[in-house]
């Protein structure tokens, strides 16, 4: 759809208060666990308590036996047919093997929580264990510790390339590398995952804390072998998701105990068991190489990513893919020769955290950039701004990006509040010293199916169906009517949003991907414009003026440029009901599939933008050099996301995506032992960011001249990219501070001092390109 | 339906009724219910034991100092009311009230709690070890004082009896000052990684005595006598601090666990030391004693 409409618009871009705010705040919120059917049973999940091993078997008996237990399920009793996004991996309960601490191995169904508990710790679990394999290096070489029956532990392997890589590396001016780890970070939502499952005619229903209630339904479907049509996913308000709850999480399991004693079942996840069985952003290895010229040009790039998928595949398989494609970053790269690897190991299955792969493709990325500086004795902002890309050149799959290249223009304002703020004073007594960084970064907005249904009625008021799951963004509860209600001519309060669930609204591929306003919204506004002709029609016969020189505005039908002529919206909209039918219309939106060429791609499953955003963040950190601690002193987030529809809303995702990306970067790390226990599974040893943890200013910018051509009035995506940028930035300032930046991720303050020492371990501070380094390794083919 | 048996819920208002129950049977004594109600909730603590509550004795709340300058905390005095307290001045063990958990935490905790929970990470009892503070613990037979370096025997473990109760907590006349400093990744709601206390006795200029005690640097919170040892003698200038500070190490025995590495945590002792030890001149020199 074209949306090169220039406004004003009378609601969109005003400051919209988010519909549902008033009840979130005061607790009157309807969560999946508040919602206790008739009859429920309690599902507590028996978990594996070692990372490998062989299930000899299982004693249900005494969990049987306890009064109040209605059923105990193991894999036997449960089809043996697997689960997963890409990859069918994951049976219901562990059928001949374990392969995570915390995989379930059976469930236990009682009729009060405490009892189900009780009886859980009485399932007789004889597992033989066997050696785990727990580190990715390690699995991705081991061909004796196999996670799952294949010859090799690498579910996933990508290439990108382009041009002749070797011919440029063995002509360049230098070579420069960059290797990087990063680690796990939990998604961390407040509500923990539950679901309830419920019988239902020919098949069950299901109330779950989903941002993604179709695919669970899709993949349901398939797994119990039932008809799309008979599963009803309910989705009632959601506390949190961030890629978190965008899989089947325990629904398998209390769809099977439903299916079982049929009678209602509720699994509700304790914290500790939320932080230890979910979907953690992945630990990953990126190495990366580029040949350059004196100037700085990037002339070709190879990189090796490896992702850890942990012990099921879930989504791993797309994310190695965009980790491959966002190791260019935001620069145009004309040779690349990229790799992306994704391992299993005995471990909690990895899966999508907002902006998967971003955080540490992104600091590989800048980190590379900085490196390439400091060797050429460049400055680095110079560097980007000499590679950035921009409208007519090609992506790294050769995707024509066709969207003017805006991260310089987002550079600049971050360059300047640096300078701004390296000229302000520091208190007296703080000795810390400051730094100065920055990070840029582009990212993609998904274009995946969505259908939305406008219905006005006779009253002159819309309802909107859509599917689209509001998981905290305010894009559905509150932009959708909103940008329905622009269409239309209506005050957005006479737009009536039906969402949450798979009955009432056509089919929404999830809150996911920077891509609900985007493509939920274009679907939206689709149907409202389909809405608008027909009233439009109606209205032409009543007053006998062509259609086209009619427009809905302020509740009302006028003639272009004599608005005296005209009629209410709700007097065209009875007449339509009368004479020609209900005012009612679905708009269904897919992106077009652009060409891409120029590059050979094998096995790559991620492979367009669609509408490219751009971005740049930037920092001013206080470093304790005695203590490594790093605090964030003032931060600015620069976006070009297209039009801003609710800028509150815009500024919560970039202040909360921030925070978030601090955290990422300082703070979070979801720790796996050798064991392959996780050991600080809960909120106090977790270290999320408290307020006290972040900067009490978070300025946000956004770039407002570069509106995307199919976005629902010019918008783009933006719920993912803030997370992406604050590790990289918070790099580029440590190595402002210290000379040197951290090549493993978290930036804590062990880490931070640990770097300290190693670049103090060289006696001579050298020239610039020979500080602490690893040595030129190949990157492999 | 059979559900677990659980303990009952007492509730005494004076000292001998109290006493004579955990006389009984085995008891959880709840003040501010912070750590107990979560680890009873959890399974850690056993559920059959009764609960005791210790909030209606109000013999056991209150912060009041002697003509002697002698300080006497109630165990159950909160957090919260330790960390204001106009009593004193600031010193290590109400640096360390102010630390403890969040708002609402520090509002309900109590000290005594704080002691008897034992956790090596607390952050009061470096400041009440460096006080050498005596710990009162009264039962149907009597009452003992131990002093706070003798109190900790493990994680989690202390000397108090099951049928006794820490009811005070005695702080000797000084002509000092303390302090205490933590090092945590957060900078609220966050466990100790590793702390300091310091308190120094300054006569003329000269520090005539000392005391150094660290957090989650062993099993127990524990005094660094070398470090304490190191200071006496001296005129507190930089250089002498900074080579005191460095003999925490003498006696810290941190561990890597989830919160942090035994490295960085072995970088940071020392700095912490120096600075907690600073921060103790500057409030002797103030005239901040405690």
């Amino acid at each position: 759809m074209s949306a090169e409409e220039s406004g004003p618009y009378l609601n969109v871009g005003n400051r919209l208060i988010r519909r549902d705010a008033a009840e979130r705040l005061t607790g009157h919120t309807t969560y999946a666990e508040d919602i206790r059917l008739p009859g429920v049973l309690y599902g507590v999940l028996v978990p594996s308590l070692v990372a490998a091993g062989r299930l000899r078997g299982i004693n249900v008996d005494r969990a049987v036996a306890l009064d109040g237990v209605v059923k105990v399920l193991t894999a036997k009793d449960v089809t043996d047919r697997c689960y997963g996004n890409y990859v069918k991996d994951q049976p219901i309960f562990a059928r001949d093997r374990v392969r995570f601490v915390g995989e379930p191995v059976a469930m236990v169904a009682a009729t009060s929580l405490a009892i189900a508990r009780r009886a859980a710790g009485l399932v007789e679990v004889d597992i033989e264990a066997t050696t785990p394999v727990v580190d990715p290096r390690e699995a991705l070489t081991s061909a004796e510790v196999l996670v799952h029956d294949r010859d090799t532990n690498v579910i996933e392997d990508v290439h990108i390339s382009r041009g002749d890589v070797d011919a440029v590396f063995d002509t360049a001016h230098a070579v420069v590398h960059t290797e990087i780890e990063s680690h796990r970070a939990h998604q961390a939502y407040l509500e923990p995952r539950a679901v309830t499952a419920a019988p239902a005619p020919g098949g069950f229903s299901l109330i779950m804390s989903t941002q993604q209630p179709f695919g669970v339904r899709a993949q349901l479907a398939e797994l119990f072998d039932l008809p799309t049509g008979t599963i009803e996913v309910r989705v009632p308000a959601i506390g949190g998701g961030f890629g978190g709850k965008l899989h089947l999480l325990f629904a398998p399991q209390a769809a099977a105990m439903t299916l079982a004693t049929g009678r209602p079942v509720q699994i509700v996840c304790s914290r500790a068991e939320d932080m230890t069985t979910g979907n953690p952003r992945e630990n990953s290895i990126v190495r990366m190489s580029s040949a350059v010229d004196e100037s700085g040009r990037i002339l070709a790039r190879r990189c090796d990513v490896v992702l850890d998928a942990g012990a099921y595949a879930m989504d791993t398989p797309v994310l190695t893919s965009m980790a491959a494609f966002y190791a260019t970053g935001p620069y145009r790269i004309d040779a690349l020769d990229i790799r992306g690897r994704a391992v299993y190991t005995n471990t909690c299955p990895t899966g999508s955290f907002r902006g998967p792969s971003g955080p540490q493709m992104v600091y590989a990325a800048e980190a590379q950039i900085e490196d390439i500086a400091q060797q050429l004795g460049l400055d680095p902002a110079e560097v980007r701004r000499r590679n950035f890309i921009g409208e007519g050149d090609r992506g790294p799959t050769g995707e024509l990006i066709t969207l003017r290249g805006t991260t310089d223009e987002c550079m600049r304002v971050v360059e300047s509040r640096l300078q701004r703020w390296r000229q302000a004073d520091v208190a007296p007594g703080d000795h810390r010293r400051r730094g100065y960084g920055l990070a840029c970064a582009w990212w993609s907005t998904l274009g995946t199916p969505s259908a939305a249904t406008v219905e006005l009625h006779e009253d002159g008021t819309a309802t909107l169906s859509s599917g689209g799951t509001e998981i905290g963004t305010g894009a559905i509860s509150t932009a959708l009517p909103s940008m329905v209600a622009e269409e239309l001519g209506l005050r957005p309060d006479r737009v009536i949003l039906k969402s949450g669930g798979t009955r009432d609204a056509p089919y929404d591929s999830g809150s996911r991907g920077s891509r609900t306003m985007f493509a939920t919204g274009n679907a939206a506004v689709l149907a409202a414009r389909a809405v608008a002709e027909q009233i439009r029609n109606e209205a032409s016969r009543l007053l006998e003026v062509d259609p086209a020189d009619l427009v809905l505005r302020e509740g009302r039908v006028e003639v272009k440029g004599a608005p005296e002529t005209g009629m209410t919206i709700a007097e065209v909209s009875a007449s339509a009901h009368l004479h020609s039918g209900p005012v009612v219309a679905t708009g269904r939106y897919r992106a077009e599939l652009a060409p891409v060429e120029g590059s050979e791609l094998q096995g790559a499953r991620f492979l367009r933008l669609g509408e490219p955003t751009f971005h740049c963040h930037g920092v001013e950190i206080a470093l304790d050099e005695e203590t490594g601690r790093v605090d964030v002193l003032n931060f600015v987030a620069v976006h070009d996301v297209g039009r801003v529809v609710n800028p509150v809303g815009a500024r919560g995702q970039v202040e909360g995506g921030v925070v978030q990306g601090i955290g990422y970067a300082l703070t979070e790390n979801l720790k796996t032992n050798d064991q392959g226990v996780i050991v600080n599974g809960n909120f106090h040893d977790y270290r999320l960011p408290t307020i006290a943890d972040v900067p009490p200013n978070i300025e946000t910018v956004f770039i407002e001249t570069n509106h995307s051509h199919t976005g629902p009035f010019g918008a783009k995506g933006l719920g993912e990219p803030p997370v992406i940028l604050p590790a990289a930035a918070i790099g580029s300032a440590l190595r402002d501070v210290l000379g040197v930046q951290p090549y493993q991720l978290p930036l804590d303050a062990d880490r931070v001092v640990l770097t300290i020492a190693e670049r103090d371990s060289h006696p001579v501070p050298g020239p610039p390109g020979s500080t602490a380094r690893p040595p030129e390794p190949e990157v492999e083919k | 339906m059979s559900e677990p048996d659980v303990g009952a819920y007492r509730r005494p208002d004076n000292l001998s009724e109290l006493l004579t129950l955990l006389d009984r049977r085995p008891t959880s004594v709840l003040a501010g219910g912070t750590d107990l109600v979560v680890m009873r909730a959890d399974g850690m603590v056993d559920r059959t034991q009764d609960i005791v509550d210790i909030k209606d004795v109000s013999d056991l709340r209150g912060i009041s100092l002697d003509a002697d300058g002698t300080l006497t905390i109630g165990a159950a005095t909160s957090l919260q009311e330790l960390a204001k307290t106009p009593v004193i001045p600031p010193n290590a063990i109400t640096d360390g009230a102010s630390l403890v958990g969040g708002w609402q935490t520090r509002a309900r905790g109590t000290i005594g709690g704080n002691i008897c929970r034992a956790s090596p990470a607390a952050d009061t009892l470096p400041g009440v070890l460096a006080a050498d503070a005596q710990l009162e613990l009264a039962s149907t037979t009597g009452t003992r004082l131990v002093p706070g370096h003798a109190f900790f025997t493990g994680p989690g473990r202390t000397v108090r009896k099951p049928n006794e109760l820490l009811t005070r907590i005695i702080v000797p006349a000084s002509l000092g000052a303390s302090a205490y400093l933590r090092f945590t990744y957060r900078l609220a709601m966050d466990l100790a990684v590793v702390g300091v206390a310091a308190h120094l006795d300054i006569k003329n200029g000269r520090c005539v005595a000392a005391r150094v005690a660290l957090s989650a640097a062993a099993a127990t919170p524990v005094l660094a006598p070398d470090a304490a040892d190191a200071l006496v003698g001296t005129e507190l200038d930089e250089p002498s601090i900074e080579a005191a500070a460095q003999l925490v190490l003498n006696t810290a025995t941190p561990i890597d666990d989830g919160r942090g590495s035994r490295a960085h945590r072995r970088t940071v002792l020392p700095v912490l030391a120096k600075r907690a030890i600073g921060i103790a001149l500057e409030r002797a020199r103030e005239g901040h004693r405690r």
